[in-house]
């Protein structure tokens, strides 16, 4: 039995090579079909890929619902730390300046800042201590109005997004000849194919990053809660503070005006039908929906630069 | 399993391969498309396939793959063109539908969100000025606030109204800008982008890489001017149901800032069809005066400038026009209001009123 | 039956190995290698003819530079005149309503002294607007005269710079593509760039300076009034920039010619050098842009 798989594994590559060398058309039809079974492979693979993107946009409502739980997690457990750093800190404070304004007598002016500073201190740990539920309650706040917002949306709206990454890679299937018409699939070229599969990939990808990104940007400021109240209730760190503080307020309200553009940019081009002015073609609604995917990406980034300096 | 899947793979590839072979012919009868290269290079061409699909078929196939390519990409590229210069003065003098049953529903939904925030913005405001004795400055910024709330209300509700008004006027002014050039042609965008896809397919013949960014240039600018158009339609119809939260944070003084940003950013992006129409004109102008230019081969890097413009110029212009949302603002709402404002704001307390309007006032006696 | 089976194989693979060994393998490969040489040699031939092509453009660089938008041209004249003929009822409401605010209607100090000032700007403005033909021609006139004279200081025809980067390049790209196609792409965007870029360049400026002629007339408008004073400015300001762009690109290249004959630089730094121009020209519009600002009062 293996005497003859060996044997006639030695006689097929044989054929092989003899036919690639000698016999020219034979040859280099083989080389052909190689080539071809690669190309295949190739566009497969990308397919396989560009798919699993896709269905991850048929979740997408819930990725821009989705805010970092904090009654139980890793992220409480690092307020939890921050928290019981700041509290002892915050007492010494408070009982040095209550020293100082009881028994040391300094000039007015001296007075009259350590009474401030005494108020701002004692503020200042009570907002500490009770952070992790005020940032609770503002991100169900947040997470409330999206939620309202999504509503709005019109059936599927997912399909906006992801029919641009399709067309781009069925345009690139057809040059690269894929499976889908046997009669095509020698006849492709996959270099210039390359571009296509690229770009229909990487609009879904960068989405989707930029979507986890928020949720990680809000995780990190999340567990920073407490030391920017603390930053920004004294003067002297207060640019810093309220840098901090309204980039977690900013970031976390990204939610709604992402969940805004997604209604918004689903809506538009749903109406497109009633336009009676001129004659939308395909090409035209495939500009709105690329348009549509650029401006889902920029948005967090527009939010948290934009609407800033709110704080006093 | 997967062996076996690889194996019907390829004899289903070999068999289409020999079942291909009429294709073949189309390269030693072909010549590259495109451009009319002289005959010597022809016969060359010719000679030289005719030894290929004698001793290295392999390289024949792939050219008769890469002549495929090119015939169905150019056929793309017609398609695209041809929607391109069809649509696109309709395309720039597009208003978004906003008397749709969606939008207006919407619309309705965030005004009804945003009442109960205006009763209890006026209600603190109000306790704020009757009880909390504070600076002049806070009060009379509080008195500012009230007066600015409850103007927001009566335009809140007359948002669609004012948009629509809006849109219609720059309709017109670019109506009116396009009714100055009667013959403007859009096919000489077409012939400009034939320029390079002529480039993209002959040298594609010889070597796909090398023509790619030709292909680049003959498929995305074009795209990129419909995307840029289609950014302004959705941005209108995001402002238009953003439109009360906007009057909602002018009317408060810390985030009075960010209102003034949002509305400066409606304006402008409902300017850009005039931008466009400008040059567009500009376009058309430029082309026909090139037959009596030094340089009349240069129409088709007239109409590759020119759709970088068409891209670029509105962003330009969104960048620098910084002053266009204070002028507007100031001159259609605000100019009126704002007198009415300091004269009630005003406290008597010279110096101390740092209030806004007080500051231009003297600003524009001084200038 | 088996070995005998075996035997006859393995003597036939033999054979044939020993044959597919032999020169007919070399032979094939040498074949194919030649027929890929050749169809690199063609390709090196077309671009030839291509670039020669494009230079035959070349001679008419000098005008293209001193091409300014001709103003007696149909389309322009028709639409300008449209333009003044939309402002100057605008003008004449304007001084109406500032002639009745003075007299009938007094305000504040304020409003009297900005009216007081407001009349005769806008008096002169309107002067301006009507006369704008006139004035733009002198504008473009003295740019074009500017330079003639510079492009007249030129050692060498002006073209040279470009035909001679453009040779040496051509070499290389020989050079590069005859080892591959790949090799000699970079080369082959080098050549096509830096001979078409000036060209995109110096239509840039056409383009924008038809559009900056047309809205001429709305400009001087826009800077009379001092609450649209910055956007009238800007457009001014855009307007003089881009006429004036045509001397900086003479200057350049002339100085890059100078430094071709004058200091004898051969060869690959001539290459260098042909880039430092392309760069210069394509960079310094957006220099211009950045950097002169704010220059009318």
């Amino acid at each position: 039995m293996r005497k003859n798989l060996i044997i006639i594994g030695s006689i097929a590559i044989l054929m092989l090579l003899l036919t690639t060398t000698v016999c020219g058309f034979f040859g280099a039809w083989v080389e052909e079909a190689i080539e071809a079974t690669r190309r295949y492979v190739i566009a497969k693979n990308y397919e396989n890929l560009i798919k699993e993107r896709i269905d991850i946009f048929k979740n997408i409502k819930e990725i821009i619902l989705k805010n970092p739980p904090l009654h139980i997690s890793e992220i409480r457990g690092v307020m939890n730390l921050f928290i019981e750093i700041l509290q002892p800190l915050c007492v010494t404070g408070i009982i040095i300046t209550g020293i100082y304004l009881i028994f040391l007598s300094g000039s007015p002016t001296g007075r009259a800042k350590a009474k401030n500073a005494f108020m701002m201190m004692i503020f200042a740990m009570a907002l500490i201590s009770v952070s992790p539920y005020i940032l609770m309650l503002f991100f169900s706040f947040s997470h409330s109005i999206t939620q309202n917002i999504l509503t709005h949306a019109p059936e599927n709206s997912e399909k906006y997004f992801t029919r641009t990454s399709e067309y781009l890679l069925n345009m690139a299937k057809d040059i690269i000849g894929s499976d889908s018409n046997p009669m095509e699939t020698p006849m492709g070229v996959e270099r210039p194919a390359m571009p296509f599969l690229l770009l229909s990939y990487l609009l879904l990808e960068v989405t989707i990053l930029i979507l986890k990104l928020r949720y990680f940007i809000v995780m990190v400021l999340a567990s920073i809660f407490p030391l920017s109240i603390l930053l920004y209730s004294f003067l002297s760190s207060r640019g810093i503070g309220r840098l901090l503080l309204e980039q977690t307020i900013l970031w976390t309200l990204a939610q709604v005006a992402m969940a805004l553009v997604f209604i918004t940019v689903a809506i538009g081009i749903s109406i497109t039908d009633v336009i009676r002015t001129m004659d939308i073609s395909d090409t035209i609604i495939l500009a709105m929906e690329i348009a549509g995917i650029i401006i889902l990406m920029f948005t967090p980034f527009v939010v948290a630069r934009s609407f800033r300096g709110f704080l006093p | 399993m997967e062996k076996k899947k690889m194996r019907k793979k390829l004899t289903m590839a070999l068999i289409s391969i020999l079942a291909l072979n009429l294709f073949l012919f189309l390269v030693s009868a072909h010549e590259p498309e495109g451009w009319d290269i002289p005959d010597e290079y022809l016969q060359e061409i010719k000679e030289i396939t005719e030894q290929m699909k004698n001793e290295h078929p392999k390289m024949w196939m792939e050219l008769s793959r890469r002549v495929y390519f090119c015939h169905q990409i150019s056929t793309k590229i017609d398609i695209i063109m041809e929607d391109f210069c069809n649509n696109l003065i309709a395309f720039i003098l597009l208003d978004p539908p906003l008397q749709n049953a969606t939008v207006i529903g919407l619309l309705n939904y965030f005004i009804l969100l945003l009442q109960p925030l205006y009763g209890i913005a006026i209600l603190l405001t109000g306790m704020y000025m009757l009880f909390v004795v504070g600076s002049p400055r806070g009060r009379a910024r509080a008195k500012s606030t009230l007066i600015k709330l409850i103007i927001g209300i009566g335009l809140i509700t007359l948002t669609l109204p004012i948009i629509q008004a809006i849109l219609q006027i720059i309709h017109s002014i670019s109506s009116l800008l396009f009714s100055f050039v009667p013959d403007l042609d859009t096919n000489i965008f077409r012939i400009g982008i034939t320029f390079f896809t002529n480039y993209f397919l002959t040298i594609t013949f010889f070597e796909p890489m090398v023509g790619v960014p030709f292909l680049f240039i003959s498929i995305m600018l074009p795209i990129a001017v419909l995307v840029v158009l289609a950014v302004r339609y959705l941005m209108i119809i995001l402002f238009t149901v953003f439109f009360p939260f906007t009057v909602l944070l002018y009317s408060f003084y810390p985030t009075k800032k960010i209102g003034g940003v949002i509305i400066k950013q409606t304006f402008l992006w409902a300017l850009v069809p005039i931008v466009e129409s400008l040059v567009l004109i500009s376009t058309w102008i430029t082309y026909s005066t090139i037959s009596i230019s030094p340089v009349p081969e240069m129409g088709a890097f007239i109409i590759v400038v020119s759709l970088l413009l068409l891209i670029f110029a509105p962003l330009v212009t969104i960048a620098l026009m910084n002053w266009i949302g204070p002028g507007i603002a100031t001159l259609l709402f605000i100019q009126p209001v704002r007198r009415v404002i300091t004269y009630f704001g005003r406290t008597g307390v010279k110096g101390t009123n740092r209030e806004e309007g007080y500051v231009e006032l003297k600003s524009e006696v001084e200038k | 039956m088996k070995n005998k089976a075996i035997k006859l194989v393995s003597f036939v693979a033999i054979a044939l190995i020993l044959s597919t060994s032999s020169s007919a393998m070399g032979e094939r490969a040498m074949n194919q290698e030649r027929i890929e040489l050749g169809w690199r040699t063609i390709f090196i031939d077309i671009m030839h003819w291509v670039v020669s092509n494009i230079m035959g453009i070349y001679d008419d660089l000098e005008d293209f530079i001193l091409w300014n938008p001709p103003l007696g041209h149909e389309n322009i004249s028709r639409i300008l005149n449209s333009v003044i003929g939309i402002l100057q009822p605008l003008y004449v409401t304007a001084i109406l309503i500032t002639g009745i605010y003075l007299i009938f209607l007094s305000g504040s100090i304020k409003g009297r002294i900005y009216a007081r000032n407001l009349l005769p700007r806008l008096i002169i403005s309107m002067f301006v607007v009507s006369l704008s033909f006139v004035i733009l021609q002198l504008l473009f006139n003295i740019s074009y005269s500017i330079t003639e004279e510079i492009l007249k200081r030129s050692p060498v025809g002006i073209t040279q710079i470009f035909s001679d980067v453009t040779k040496q390049s051509m070499l290389l790209f020989d050079s590069a593509t005859l080892v591959s196609l790949e090799a000699g792409h970079i080369f082959f965007l080098l050549i096509f760039t830096i001979t078409l870029g000036p060209f995109i360049i110096l239509a840039l400026r056409y383009l924008i300076l038809v559009l900056f002629t047309l809205i001429f007339p709305i400009s001087i408008f826009l800077y009379t009034f001092n609450f649209s004073r910055p956007a009238g400015r800007i457009m001014l300001e855009q307007t003089l920039i881009w006429t004036f762009m045509q001397v900086v690109f003479a200057t350049l290249i002339v100085i890059t010619n100078l430094g071709i004959s004058v200091m004898g630089l051969h060869g690959d730094l001539r290459i260098i050098a042909g880039i430092i121009v392309f760069l210069l020209i394509v960079i310094s519009p957006l220099i211009i842009l950045f950097l002169i600002r704010r220059f009318l009062p």
